[in-house]
């Protein structure tokens, strides 16, 4: 990405174009290694997506920087590279994961999934039962191992080394007794026994599915455990060795089943993720439990944008009418006053409102003598809300309406006045349409902006209050976005990515389509391509 | 309209009538409990020393004095030959609203009414009486809106500044002049119990103040960096493809990556295990230390600052391409016919000419990265790595009410910088601002 910085370092050529040249090779060739490691790394580990979106920026610094028509993209590519990673990769993410199951439970891929049960281990009953002597590290007293030896019955011991999250180690020794040393661990005093008991009783040795534990501190006896969960590729499902169950894989909706159409107990937990089309968004129209919130949130949220959009204007553009009369006195200074609360941070300010509503104490409370439910109910938390917004935004509508009423012709007005108008049928059929050409583009901006104001929701009041009686975590002043942070990261009930990201592309969509109308219909498409 | 002398002098006087209005109805706030000069209008009235914490007395007496003044011209206006009805209407009213409020604080403080009830009353009548007023004074009627438009605007600001500085440090007990001030330092309370080390442990203010400032600054110079150097690309190159690039460079941020934070969240997660799957990958290489990785993963300013990055390819470059297109492109052709590279021509002319500029889009990106709350939010997980409005929301929703003092002086910290760059830089911001970025 730093190509072209190594290229050419001094200004007046201190470096030789061939140095120059080796230089640019090294700094392209040491990018390349880098490049390569984490595509394979990632393509290791299963993350195809990561892999490409890795391997597509590696590419594109390589084809810039050796196709010389493309030098110009050079300057470029460190945004490019940033944008490709950070912007255009989750989008496509975001697209995927909208037509998959991915959530709480699911979060595995299918062989993950299979791994991640085949290392849960139990004891058979007819395990091979070791006697042990603790041991604990010289230099580590809370890293244990245990020296364990079993009889096999023909006169000789097996003698196995058990470490944590390292394999079982057979010691090919004929002396059972244990070292004084061994592997820099040294055994345990008796007296040190006492305290790590419970560790030694909850713990297991070795790694994966080959493991010891402990199953009496006190006689010294660990068993050898056994893979519990065991994946039959030709059946696809997964025993269960303790209980005899089998769980059959269900690749439509990414759950082992023990017996299809029970209760929920008979499901192995995690399951993985599968592709499940459209089901996502088709559940915003047939799953009652999440309709109903979701007819909510979006009506509150077309509502909010418009509302903030609307209020933010009529007092912003007020204040600017007021602002661009000459007569007023310390106009420059009176507009620096008002625009002090656009400059504080958002959050801050709300949560300073969020204190002087506060129904018992705060000031508001005070001044008026009641106690106004501002968090409780829904109809004032959403007054709360716009209130907040009006605060926040009315200096940006004020600056950009004043700039659009200093740039109306004067003449008009004279005109209007030979002819009679008064003030009121100036502003209503000269000033307002004048204006509103002027910063229509910028008000849908606002409104698209405004449906996204996730900072005002959140910190005013999480959503508030909870909507009754929903299964997914919505309250009567969430808007979409705030709910599907709440379906993605929210509450105790279990994170669904898969159906927040469909919600967010439902969003992206709104949005985009608003967005490019805007484009259109103002002609900034046209300006763009003249321009350049 | 005041042709003659005589108008001039009648004018003049109802000048002062209106004064004195505006002298009643904004000291009537003045006596609000919350206000922090009601024991001091006891101590006027009683004569009993009460907590009179800052000598503010002098303020009480203009309401009295008002009401009187508006009584004399009052009958002034009454025997003049050039009355005009709307003056004295106006004076009466202002006559009403005070002596109604005098009254009530009368009652308040012998038959002990309920606090609250008098002051929810006399809000309501100092709502009515500058409703009354405005459209009484048409001459007066922007200066008064104005008046109106300060208060909603300053009046948390001023709440806030004065709960940082109040010693009592509770919402409950918060007046807007201070109480109990005894000396200098008691103003500092709620500073010092932040700021002091004991705090830190619980919350580290001072580090989430470095995190903003490290994010911040950081993302401010990369992307001014990465901008700069795309918009040179777009400014003095033509090449194929360049309209659709520029377009799509302004597309794409239609999306604002705050929607994908789904995605963001779990890529950052990958982008930090690789500290764990590199060695399992590639077991060659599991001798180098690979935990680096862990500093650009989840709950990591340095993950935090990629994802700003990738947004940083936007309308800033859009911006930026504007200034160097007024760079006289004869400038940079004549060097290159000196055989100067388009490095050379970047560094040695347009970035002097336009680094101005620059240091201000720079200014810019730092504030909007210090305020940025959404994604600091879900990507940063643990208390020592919160950026600082992320730390103090968390603050805040701890223990609010307990603790508004100390949350009000960390928010004054936060804040103050930010205004003041801001007033610094308000031409500029309008500039820029109708040219597309947007927030409110």
């Amino acid at each position: 990405m730093s190509a072209q910085s190594t290229a050419v370092r001094g200004p007046s050529g201190l470096l030789t174009p061939v140095v120059q040249q080796i230089l640019k090779l090294l700094g392209l060739a040491f990018l390349d290694v880098f490049g390569i490691l984490l595509f394979y790394t990632f393509w290791y580990v299963g993350q195809w997506g990561l892999a490409a979106a890795i391997a597509i920026i590696t590419l594109l610094v390589n084809v810039v920087v050796f196709v010389p028509r493309l030098y110009p993209v050079r300057w470029l590519s460190p945004g490019l590279a940033m944008m490709i990673l950070m912007v255009i990769y989750p989008i496509i993410f975001t697209f995927t994961v909208a037509f998959t199951n991915y959530s709480d439970g699911h979060l595995y891929g299918k062989s993950e999934s299979i791994a991640l049960h085949g290392r849960v281990t139990y004891t058979p009953a007819d395990a091979r039962v070791y006697q042990f002597e603790p041991f604990v590290a010289k230099d580590d007293p809370s890293q244990l191992a245990l020296w364990l030896t079993h009889d096999r019955g023909d006169g000789t011991t097996e003698v196995l080394w058990a470490r944590v999250d390292e394999p079982l180690q057979p010691v090919d020794t004929d002396d059972p007794t244990p070292p004084e040393e061994f592997e820099g661990f040294r055994p345990m005093e008796r007296s040190e026994l006492f305290g790590v008991i419970r560790q030694l009783e909850s713990g297991t040795f070795g790694e994966g599915a080959d493991t010891v534990s402990v199953t009496s501190a006190s006689r010294r006896t660990a068993a050898r455990a056994e893979q519990r969960y065991v994946y039959d590729e030709e059946l696809d499902g997964i025993t269960d060795r303790v209980t005899e169950t089998f769980y059959a894989a269900d690749n439509e909706i990414g759950s082992w089943i023990a017996a299809k159409g029970t209760a929920e107990e008979s499901k192995l937990e995690p399951g993985f993720f599968v592709f499940v089309g459209f089901t996502n968004f088709t559940r915003f129209f047939s799953d009652p439990a999440l309709r109903g919130p979701l007819a909510i949130v979006f009506g509150w949220t077309v509502a909010f944008a418009f509302l903030s959009v609307f209020t933010t204007f009529v007092l912003g553009l007020f204040m600017a009418l007021i602002l661009n009369e000459k007569s007023i006195p310390y106009r420059k200074a009176l507009r620096s006053l008002l625009i002090i609360p656009y400059a504080i941070p958002a959050v801050i300010s709300i949560l300073a409102w969020k204190g002087m509503m506060n129904p018992n104490i705060g000031v508001f409370a005070k001044t008026l003598g009641i106690e106004v439910p501002w968090f409780s109910d829904a109809g004032w938390a959403k007054i709360g809300i716009v209130l907040i917004n009006l605060w926040l935004g009315y200096p940006y509508m004020m600056l950009i309406t004043s700039g659009a009423l200093q740039s109306i012709p004067t003449d008009i007005y004279e005109a209007a006045e030979v002819d009679g108008a008064g003030s009121r049928q100036r502003f209503w059929n000269i000033t307002l349409p004048l204006l509103l050409v002027a910063v229509g583009p910028l008000l849908i901006a606002s409104f698209t902006f405004n449906f996204n104001n996730f900072v005002v929701i959140e910190a005013y009041n999480k959503g508030g209050p909870p909507i009754p009686g929903t299964l997914t975590p919505a309250g009567y002043t969430d808007i979409l976005i705030s709910y599907t942070y709440r379906l993605a990261f929210g509450s105790g009930r279990g994170a669904d990515y898969g159906l927040a990201s469909a919600i967010t592309i439902v969003i992206f969509f709104i949005v985009a389509t608003i967005t490019l109308l805007n484009f259109r219909f103002t002609g900034q498409w046209e300006e763009v391509s003249k321009n350049v | 309209m005041s042709d003659t002398p005589r108008q001039a002098s009648y004018d003049f006087v109802v000048s002062i009538g209106n004064v004195a209005f505006v002298v009643i109805l904004l000291g009537s706030f003045m006596i609000m409990p919350w206000f922090g000069t009601y024991s001091g209008w006891k101590l006027l009235t009683t004569e009993t020393p009460l907590n009179a914490s800052l000598p503010l007395l002098p303020v009480l007496w203009l309401v009295p004095l008002a009401l009187v003044a508006a009584g004399v011209l009052l009958l002034w206006a009454m025997f003049r030959p050039e009355r005009k009805p709307q003056a004295y209407r106006l004076i009466i009213a202002a006559c009403v609203v005070g002596l109604l409020y005098y009254v009530l604080f009368i009652f308040t403080l012998t038959q002990e009414l309920p606090a609250r009830a008098t002051v929810g009353i006399g809000t309501i009548v100092i709502l009515i009486g500058l409703l009354a007023l405005i459209w009484q004074m048409r001459t007066y009627r922007p200066i008064l809106v104005l008046l109106m438009a300060l208060i909603f605007a300053l009046f948390p600001v001023l709440w806030v500044i004065s709960a940082a500085f109040n010693p009592s440090g509770n919402m409950a007990t918060q007046t807007l002049i201070p109480q109990n001030v005894q000396s200098i330092g008691d103003l500092f309370a709620n500073f010092n119990k932040l700021l002091s080390p004991e705090a830190q442990t619980l919350y580290p203010f001072w580090r989430w103040m470095f995190n903003s400032l490290f994010v911040a600054s950081i993302t401010a110079v990369l992307s001014v960096a990465i901008s700069a150097l795309a918009a040179y690309s777009f400014s003095r190159f033509r090449f194929q493809g360049r309209q659709n690039l520029l377009l799509l460079v302004l597309l794409i941020q239609v999306f604002p990556n705050m929607l994908a934070m789904v995605a963001l969240f779990l890529i950052l997660q990958q982008i930090g295990k690789l500290s764990e799957f590199i060695p399992a990958a590639i077991p060659a290489l599991a001798g180098i230390d690979w935990s680096f990785f862990r500093a650009f993963g989840l709950d990591s300013l340095g993950g935090l600052i990629l994802v700003y990055l990738g947004g940083a390819l936007g309308i800033n470059t859009w911006l930026m391409k504007g200034f160097y297109d007024s760079v006289p492109r004869e400038i940079d052709e004549s060097a290159q016919v000196d055989g100067a590279t388009h490095w050379q021509t970047f560094r040695l002319l347009i970035f002097p000419l336009v680094r101005p500029i620059l240091a201000v889009v720079a200014v810019l990106a730092f504030v909007g990265t210090f305020n940025e709350f959404v994604l600091a939010r879900v990507l940063l997980r643990s208390k020592d790595n919160y950026t600082l409005m992320v730390g103090l929301y968390l603050f805040v929703s701890d223990n609010f009410a307990k603790d508004w003092g100390g949350f009000a002086a960390g928010a004054l910290i936060g804040a103050a910088p930010i205004v003041i760059v801001y007033l610094l830089l308000q031409d500029q911001i309008v500039g820029g601002l109708t040219t597309g970025a947007v927030k409110g």
